[in-house]
């Protein structure tokens, strides 16, 4: 009698389940991106005789089937967590988190990007910047302080950030940031540094470009919770970050200029809905932008800077304008370095390279 | 289409078992609809080819058994067997043949390029059994929808157990459907499904992060011998065990193809337990016809090469595959002449050696250069290299879970267990209310698993 019980059981349990979520994967409505993801997800592909006889439908009903299962979050979560915390995996998705922090796994060195990038930084300083102060600077990621306590391989950051270096060692001065950064500089689920802990590392910027900062700000904070990158990719239960930015009379005062469009476009130095939105650290300057510039009406000088960046300059720039008329920032991997020259003026302008471990290295 | 995706198992799968159980006796050919369907997804080509191949086998099925007393059965069986074996050796050798006439002779002629279609030499060899079966006496097969719902039956398609006709003849005519059966099955299916995602997958993972790793050590050279083994094992067995748990639901009873080989003590037992319908057939219709083992030593040792031989090459059109076959050689013939009695003096001994020339064999089987061969064995061996590495320890850490469960899923502990539980009463009781609750859970990890393989993520927003 057990026996059948339990036949009966099974069969009516795995039933439930098949037929059940099989009918919500036809009848759900179709989701058009993943915020965890940060991309559109596969729609459902093209019936024709070619698509299906080339077997495309096939290959591409298999992704939407993925992309668009019922509760795709919650299952990529029960998925973490079984491996985090039954297999006891170090790292889900390639990302792993310690102390508190989650992080992305970054063990080898890609020489041919990092080749590629010293290239870019070269004919930049060639073709645009032969007669500029040029300096360079490398922001190491969380692995760097966090990696070597806990057990996880790591980068061999001095063969990495030594290639920049020696390429770069005839034509950039090298400001390093490693001293005046640690753990707590950075947000727990995301790659990016906190603004409101960054006057070390903006005093020595300055102080390596020759200008003075006083930092003369107070602390906003938005009133959300912030899940950074991290958060979603590693589908785990962590502890959302606070996001918080620096204000005062100067920054009200700094004027902020996209290009982007082809146009002139003047912009919030920190765009308070996207502070609610998707991503909320792309509040500090709009998110990724090819082109844009700083100026600041007060001033006590008349130097200018070009500052080439990625995301992690949105959040420093507007820290440096204080020492500046005028900061132009350029995000090469959104225009191209032929045309720049077109946009930029570098006249008499320090020239800044400074960039995230992780962009050089992909 | 596989049994480990989305759109088999949500898509696919409950309507087609839906169907079929509600066909009456219409079964077989929802049966073999459904199959036609599974395997065009993914050969919308080739389907064309499998059902060609079915049709030659039922049409000199029929006339074999028709000529069965005359001298033209023997060609009626030749003429059929020829047949699938040069549809098999064109789609599945002809690159390969070619390549290598080219280069020995200098040749630059170019490759065919032929696509191989999947399951090809599966269902080859199913029909070749049919029809060597009728020939030698077996009852023909007079309905095309019945014969074509055994050589196509999705079950197992594309990755066996390769079913003998004999086996299964009654069970096309007739087939029991029971709780017990369907909920054995089920059991089955998502056991296998588990072993296959969150085992053979994540094992695969590991094998990859240590191929793409720089850091070469004595840790990381057996953890790629011994987890690449074991990964193999797992998407093999585990896609057995579906097969066989779809047979089990559809009223089939699909003969076992593993058997815990890993706890065997010699290469002659290893191949007893792994992919034993594979290993009978060869047996059956390789082995014995050329005299087996009741012959002269030099024949034997013929027909062991023959067998081995024709064994790696069914696996693939490589040369690491012929050398992985005739691998097994040597020791076959020293297991039969004095190895095999001291193997069975010392059961760690014997399971060492076996892990050992195991471990070495799956090297050569998923090499593309044998070089990589020497270097992994070496690398076991600490030749060269320091016997760990940093990278090394957190690949044993990270997979240290997978690996703990992986050896433990190697051996009849957890179906011990079970037996165990079962032969008592209150175990029997926790059975019947734990055991479906389980087979839930772990249908909804392998989704996860599934779900999450088509994870993509971009640092920012990608329009």
């Amino acid at each position: 009698m057990g026996g059948k019980r339990n036949g009966r059981a099974v069969i009516i349990l795995t039933s439930m389940i098949f037929f059940g979520m099989s009918l919500w994967c036809m009848g759900k409505p179709k989701e058009e991106f993943s915020a965890s993801e940060r991309r559109h997800l596969a729609e459902i592909p093209k019936f024709t005789a070619d698509e299906v006889l080339s077997g495309r439908f096939m290959r591409h009903f298999e992704e939407y089937a993925a992309d668009q299962f019922p509760m795709r979050e919650e299952f990529r979560r029960l998925n973490s967590v079984f491996q985090f915390y039954v297999l006891g995996k170090k790292e889900v998705n390639n990302i792993y988190v310690t102390n508190g922090y989650a992080e992305k796994l970054m063990v080898k060195a890609d020489r041919d990007a990092a080749e590629k990038w010293l290239n870019r930084i070269l004919y930049i300083c060639d073709t645009y910047a032969g007669d500029n102060r040029v300096f360079l600077s490398l922001i190491p990621d969380k692995n760097y302080f966090l990696s070597r306590e806990s057990g996880y391989p790591f980068l061999d950051y001095q063969e990495f950030t030594g290639m920049f270096l020696h390429g770069t060692r005839d034509v950039a001065e090298y400001i390093p940031l490693e001293e005046v950064l640690s753990l707590e500089n950075y947000y727990a689920t995301d790659l990016h540094w906190k603004q409101e802990t960054l006057e070390g590392v903006a005093d020595t910027l300055a102080g390596g470009m020759g200008i003075s900062l006083s930092f003369p700000y107070d602390v906003g904070e938005v009133d959300a919770p912030f899940y950074g990158v991290y958060y979603g990719q590693a589908s785990l239960p962590l502890k959302p970050d606070k996001l918080k930015y620096l204000y005062g009379p100067l920054t009200e005062k700094l004027i902020v200029t996209c290009y982007d469009s082809g146009k002139p476009e003047i912009i919030s130095l920190y765009d308070m809905e996207k502070a609610y939105g998707r991503d909320a650290y792309e509040m500090f300057l709009s998110g990724s932008k090819a082109l844009l510039t700083i100026e600041n009406p007060e001033s006590k000088n008349d130097r200018e800077l070009v500052m080439f960046r990625d995301s992690f300059g949105s959040s420093l720039a507007p820290l440096l304008a204080e020492g500046y008329k005028k900061i132009t920032l350029v995000d090469i991997r959104y225009i191209s370095m032929e045309r720049i020259g077109e946009f930029v003026d570098f006249e008499g302008a320090d020239v800044l390279f400074l960039y995230h471990l992780q962009v050089l290295n992909s | 289409m596989l049994f480990s995706s989305i759109t088999f198992l949500y898509y696919f799968l409950p309507w087609a078992l839906l169907f079929y159980f509600l066909s009456g006796r219409y079964k077989n050919l929802v049966l073999f609809l459904t199959s036609l369907v599974f395997y065009a997804w993914g050969e919308p080509i080739y389907v064309f080819l499998m059902v060609f191949l079915t049709g030659i086998g039922y049409i000199f099925g029929i006339l074999a058994e028709k000529y069965r007393e005359s001298v033209w059965k023997k060609y009626l069986v030749g003429i059929s067997v020829a047949a699938a074996l040069f549809i098999l050796g064109y789609f599945k050798y002809a690159d390969f043949v070619v390549e290598n006439v080219a280069r020995v002779t200098g040749s630059a002629w170019e490759l065919p390029g032929i696509v191989l279609p999947i399951g090809i030499s599966f269902y080859t060899f199913q029909m070749i059994s049919y029809v060597i079966d009728v020939g030698r006496g077996q009852k023909a097969q007079k309905n095309f929808i019945s014969l074509a719902a055994y050589i196509s039956m999705f079950p197992q398609l594309v990755a066996g157990p390769i079913v003998r006709y004999s086996h299964i003849e009654g069970q096309l005519e007739q087939r029991i459907h029971s709780k017990d059966m369907i909920a054995g099955g089920i059991g089955r299916f998502i056991a296998g499904l588990s072993k296959k995602v969150v085992i053979a997958n994540t094992l695969g993972e590991l094998t990859q992060n240590v191929l793409d790793s720089g850091q070469p050590s004595l840790l990381l050279g057996w953890l790629y011998g011994v987890a690449g083994a074991m990964q193999i094992y797992f998407d093999f067995s585990g896609y057995s065990d579906m097969a066989i748990g779809l047979g089990e639901i559809l009223g089939f009873h699909f003969p076992e193809n593993f058997n815990y080989p890993f706890i065997s003590r010699s290469v002659a037992e290893f191949w007893r337990r792994w992919h034993m319908s594979l290993g009978n057939w060869f047996r059956d219709y390789l082995y014995i016809p050329l005299g087996g083992s009741r012959v002269s030593f030099p024949k034997y040792i013929r027909n062991i090469c023959l067998v081995w031989l024709a064994t790696g090459i069914w696996h693939g059109a490589a040369w690491n595959f012929v050398f992985w076959g005739l691998f097994f050689v040597p020791f076959f013939i020293l297991e039969k002449l004095w190895l095999g009695k001291k193997l069975e003096n010392s059961r760690i001994l014997s399971r060492c050696y076996l892990l050992f020339v195991i471990i070495v064999s799956f090297l050569i089987f998923r090499v593309e250069h044998m070089e990589e061969v020497l270097y992994w064995t070496g690398m076991m061996f600490g030749r060269g290299v320091p016997f760990s590495t940093r990278e090394a320890l957190f690949f044993l850490k990270d997979y240290g879970g997978i690996l703990i469960l992986a050896v433990f899923g190697c051996t009849p502990g957890a179906k011990h267990l079970y037996v165990k539980m079962k032969s008592t009463e209150t175990g029997a009781k926790v059975l019947d209310v734990l055991w479906p609750v389980c087979l839930g859970v772990m249908l909804f990890i392998d989704t996860a698993y599934l779900v999450n393989s088509s994870y993509n993520p971009f640092l920012y927003f990608r329009f």
